[in-house]
C-alpha cells in the first residue's frame, strides 16, 4: 500500500473516530483539552479555575482537584487579587484575546486569555493558555545580535534569493558599492560583477543543491561612481526553516589597498630589477670588458682609465637612483605602513 | 640568419637585439661591421661607450669608419670632457636629457645623405642608469617613429633580460622583429 493510501486510510479512520465521539461530547473535548501541551485552564467570568489540563497540573506542580476552584491569580502570582494588567481582567473588557509576558523560574511565558461567551453573547468566561516562549525569545535575542553584527560588518554581506535577486544589503555593502538598500533590492547580484562572466550563479546553486563548499575567489566588482574594486568574493548557502535551499549569502571583502600595495611592491621590484641589478651586472661586464682591452692593447691606459671613469659614474648613478626609488617608494600613500616609510626617507 | 638578412632592402626595419650582457660590446661591433660591409651609412648613438673608444675599437676591427656618424651621450657626461664637436660627433651633456639627444638625432639625420642609412642605439638597458623605465619607453617610442619617418633601418641594443616583460612587451610593439645573439 503507498504512502498515501496510508494517509487517506488513516483519515477515514479519525474520521470514524471523530463522528463516534460526538455521542460523547464530554469524553471528545476532555481529550482535546489533555492533547494542548501548554498548560492552560478554564475559568468563571469572575476569575475563578473551572477545569485544567494535564499540563497546566504539570505546571503549577499540583493535582487538578487543588487547583480547581481558586482564582488564577492566586496561584499563578500568590496575590489576592488580579495583577496590573492582567490580560484576563483586560480581556473582559475588551471582550478579545489579551496577552501579556510572564516570567516565571528564569524562564518567559507568554500568557494568552480568550473570552468565551454564552448564548446571549454575554461574557461566561475565558481560555487561559500559558505558553513557554523562552527558547524562542532567546533565539530571536541571538538573532538580533548576530542581525546587528552583519548590519554594522565592514564587509559587504549581500543576500539573494535563487534567481540571484537581491533580497539583503548590509551598510558594509552600501559603504562598499554606493548603492542604499533601496537601490539594489530585487535587482540582479551579478550585475554589480565587472566582468559577470566570472562567476556562474547557476553552478553556485548547483553546488549548494549538492552541498559542496565553495571556495573564496578573488575578483572584481563595479560601484555606482564606476570604480573597480578588488574583492574576495565568499558564497554560503541560505536554508528556510524547512531547510531547503532558498537563496545565497555573500560575504565580500574589499582588498583594493591591498592589491594596490601589491601592485606597487611589484612595481618597485620591477623596477629595482631594471635599474639596480641589471646596471650592476652591467657595470660588472663592461669592467672585465674594459680590463680584456687592455690587456689586449685594444685601449691605451688614458682610455682605460676614461672607460672606469664612466662605470664609477654609471655605480655612483645606480646608487642615486636607489635613493630615489627608496622617496618614490615611501610617497606611494597610504598603501606603505608609516614605519616603512620612515625607513626608507632616511 | 646573419643580422643584416634581417634587414628588409626596400623597406625599414627595426630591430631589437637582445645580447648577453657578456657580449653586447662585441654585438656592437659585429652589427656596425655587419652594416658597413653592406654599404650601409650609420648613426651610432651611444650611452655606453665613449664614441672615441667606440671609433678606435671599430677600425681595429677593419671597419671604414668614414660613414659612421657618433652622438656621444656618456663622454661629457661622466668623464667631464667630450671628443672635438665636427661633421661626424655630436656630445650630449646627460644621457638623461632627451630634449638634447632628439634634437641631436634631428641635426645627424640632417646631416646624413643618400637613402641606405643605419641607425644603432647602444644601449635601452645602460639608458636605464640614467633614466626610469616610462621615460625610456617614450623615448624608444620616439626613436623608432623617427627612423620610420625617414625610411631608414636601425637596431636597439639590450641586455637579454634586461627588460621588465611589460617594457619588452611594449619596445617590442615598436620594432619589426627581436632577435637575441646567435
Amino acid at each position: 500500500m503507498g504512502g498515501n493510501e496510508d494517509i487517506f486510510k488513516e483519515s477515514e479512520d479519525f474520521l470514524s473516530w471523530a463522528e463516534k465521539q460526538k455521542q460523547n461530547p464530554d469524553f471528545y473535548w476532555s481529550k482535546c483539552f489533555s492533547a494542548l501541551e501548554d498548560p492552560a485552564f478554564i475559568m468563571s467570568a469572575n476569575g475563578i479555575i473551572l477545569i485544567c489540563n494535564e499540563s497546566m497540573e504539570e505546571f503549577l506542580n499540583m493535582p487538578a482537584k487543588d487547583i480547581i476552584g481558586k482564582k488564577c491569580h492566586s496561584l499563578v502570582h500568590g496575590t489576592d487579587d488580579f495583577i496590573n494588567g492582567c490580560p484576563f481582567v483586560k480581556s473582559r473588557i475588551s471582550e478579545n484575546r489579551e496577552n501579556y509576558i510572564l516570567k516565571m523560574s528564569g524562564r518567559y511565558y507568554q500568557v494568552t486569555v480568550d473570552p468565551i461567551f454564552d448564548r446571549e453573547t454575554k461574557l461566561a468566561g475565558a481560555v487561559h493558555i500559558i505558553s513557554d516562549i523562552d527558547d524562542m525569545l532567546k533565539a530571536n535575542a541571538e538573532r538580533a545580535i548576530l542581525g546587528k553584527v552583519i548590519e554594522s560588518s565592514s564587509d559587504a554581506v549581500i543576500s539573494t534569493d535563487l534567481e540571484c535577486r537581491i533580497t539583503g544589503w548590509n551598510h558594509g555593502a552600501e559603504r562598499m558599492f554606493g548603492y542604499s538598500r533601496d537601490e539594489v533590492m530585487e535587482e540582479k547580484f551579478v550585475d554589480l560583477l565587472h566582468d559577470s562572466s566570472e562567476m556562474d550563479i547557476d553552478k553556485i546553486i548547483e553546488f549548494f543543491c549538492k552541498n559542496k563548499e565553495i571556495e573564496r575567489k578573488d575578483t572584481k566588482f563595479r560601484t555606482k561612481n564606476g570604480d573597480v574594486i578588488d574583492v574576495s568574493l565568499g558564497a554560503s548557502p541560505i536554508y528556510d526553516e524547512r531547510e531547503v535551499l532558498s537563496g545565497t549569502a555573500f560575504i565580500l571583502t574589499d582588498h583594493t589597498k591591498q592589491r594596490k600595495a601589491e601592485h606597487n611592491l611589484l612595481s618597485f621590484m620591477a623596477e629595482a630589477v631594471l635599474r639596480l641589478e641589471k646596471p650592476l651586472e652591467m657595470i660588472k661586464t663592461n669592467v672585465r670588458d674594459i680590463l680584456d682591452l687592455y690587456e689586449n692593447g685594444d685601449i691605451d691606459r688614458e682610455e682605460l682609465s676614461d672607460l672606469l671613469s664612466i662605470q664609477i659614474s654609471n655605480a655612483e648613478k645606480v646608487l642615486e637612483n636607489i635613493v630615489e626609488l627608496k622617496k618614490a617608494t615611501a610617497d606611494m600613500g597610504d598603501t606603505i605602513p608609516e614605519i616603512m616609510k620612515d625607513f626608507l626617507r632616511q | 640568419m646573419s643580422f643584416l638578412e634581417r634587414i628588409e632592402p626596400d623597406s625599414p626595419t627595426i630591430l631589437l637585439y637582445l645580447s648577453d650582457p657578456t657580449n653586447i660590446r662585441a654585438s656592437n661591433t659585429e652589427i656596425i661591421s655587419q652594416v658597413e660591409k653592406a654599404g650601409y651609412k650609420t648613426i651610432v648613438i651611444t650611452t655606453n661607450f665613449p664614441s672615441s673608444v667606440l671609433e678606435k675599437l671599430y677600425t681595429q676591427k677593419g671597419i671604414n669608419t668614414d660613414n659612421i656618424f657618433y652622438i656621444d651621450a656618456i663622454s661629457a657626461y661622466s668623464l667631464g670632457k667630450a671628443p672635438e664637436e665636427d661633421e661626424r660627433h655630436l656630445n650630449i651633456n646627460n644621457p638623461g636629457d632627451l630634449t638634447s639627444l632628439s634634437i641631436a638625432i634631428t641635426k645627424a639625420i640632417r646631416q646624413m645623405d643618400g637613402n641606405k642609412i643605419f641607425i644603432l642605439f647602444d644601449s635601452i638597458s645602460s639608458m636605464l642608469i640614467y633614466i626610469p623605465t616610462l621615460k625610456t619607453v617614450k623615448f624608444i617610442h620616439f626613436l623608432s617613429n623617427k627612423i620610420r619617418q625617414i625610411n631608414y633601418s636601425g637596431a636597439l641594443l639590450a641586455i637579454e633580460g634586461g627588460l621588465d616583460p611589460m617594457m619588452l612587451a611594449q619596445v617590442s610593439s615598436f620594432v619589426d622583429e627581436v632577435v637575441t645573439d646567435e
